[in-house]
């Protein structure tokens, strides 16, 4: 049962995959030309697991920044993983702490998107096992994907031609489709957008998801309840 | 020239700084009983996190807003949300949107020639 519950998870990580493989493979070009070997980009990818910080620590590495100045940055940078783990909680409860460790080191963007919706689906799968496979399958084709990057530098074919640098926002969308369950639902996911939008065009790129997502979903509980 | 071998202290510090978000609301917060506010809360957060992501996900290219036919991310994304609408089908929705992208990245050139 449990066994299958993983398989499930491994299953439902493919469009994560598919979306990892062209980025992983841009991220291992990058690092190369900046100086990375096999060995820099095996160890980056294995414990920090954060593509967008990653991107951004190769850019700094290879500027010649200081590491407390890149350490400070992806810690900015990935915050937004705070909000994804609280998200999870009500839906984890009671589960051994040792397990929850091990889960939320596998929180991306992308597996929160798909094993959030699971969760809020009241699926019968979900759980431990359902987000190992889950995540630990992304991880695995992240850390293949980045390596080979490295190892094969520009020898690799022209892979953005064939589209799979949109897979990532196609899954988001067809994501926000299945949660999309109201009218409100509908109406946060807009104005979230916009004010991401709108604070990411002024500059706060590192806090524009987290703070447009806390303000318009405490903003609708809000009005949720001034309406009863 | 690149200290190889001492990359690995700033990966250990990415990783620490990157893992605490990632694991202490959840190890902390599924054990205690949450108010209903912050329940009613983290209900809606799961979509708009994805609206935050993907808009600027569509419109940004380069660091540029570009709301125009160039913009290939936000053709195809209008073709995927009427993909979503017919289907809700995880799989089907990415195929069709990595296709359009396919097309689009191939033909339009093409035809707008």
């Amino acid at each position: 049962m449990r066994k299958n519950n993983f398989l499930i998870g491994v299953k439902d990580s493919l469009p994560i995959v598919l979306g990892y493989i062209p980025i992983g493979l841009t991220l291992g070009v990058a690092a190369r030309e900046v100086g990375f070997l096999f060995m820099n980009m095996f160890s980056m990818s294995a414990i920090v697991f954060a593509g967008s910080s990653q991107f951004i620590g190769v850019d700094m590495i290879g500027a010649g920044a200081s590491f407390a100045t890149i350490i400070a940055t992806t810690f900015f940078v990935n915050f937004r993983h705070f909000m994804m783990s609280s998200a999870y909680a009500p839906h984890l409860n009671g589960k051994k702490t040792w397990a929850l460790a091990i889960v939320s080191f596998g929180i991306t963007d992308e597996s929160f998107a798909i094993g959030i919706t699971k969760a809020k689906e009241k699926s019968e799968s979900f759980g431990i096992s359902y987000l190992l496979g889950l995540e630990y399958t992304a991880w695995l084709s992240w850390l293949i994907s980045t390596c080979i990057g490295v190892l094969l530098g520009s020898l690799i074919p022209d892979y953005q031609s064939l589209g799979l640098d949109f897979a990532l926002c196609a899954m988001f969308i067809g994501l926000i489709a299945a949660m999309v369950k109201s009218k409100m639902h509908l109406a946060v996911c807009i104005l979230s957008g916009i004010i991401s939008l709108v604070l990411y065009q002024v500059g706060m790129t590192n806090f524009n998801v987290i703070i447009a997502a806390v303000v318009v979903s405490c903003l609708a509980v809000g009005v949720d309840y001034a309406r009863k | 020239m690149l200290e190889n071998n001492t990359l690995i202290w700033l990966f250990l510090g990415m990783f620490i700084v990157t893992y605490l978000p990632r694991v202490l609301p959840l190890t902390i917060l599924s054990r205690l009983k949450l108010p209903k506010f912050i329940i009613d809360v983290l209900n809606y957060i799961p979509v708009a996190i994805l609206g935050a992501l993907l808009l600027p996900a569509l419109l940004v290219i380069d660091g540029k807003l570009d709301i125009s036919l160039n913009n290939y991310f936000l053709l195809a994304g209008v073709i995927t949300i009427i993909v979503s609408i017919f289907t809700k089908k995880l799989f089907v929705i990415v195929l069709a949107g990595i296709f359009a992208m396919f097309l689009l990245v191939n033909f339009l050139p093409i035809i707008l020639a």
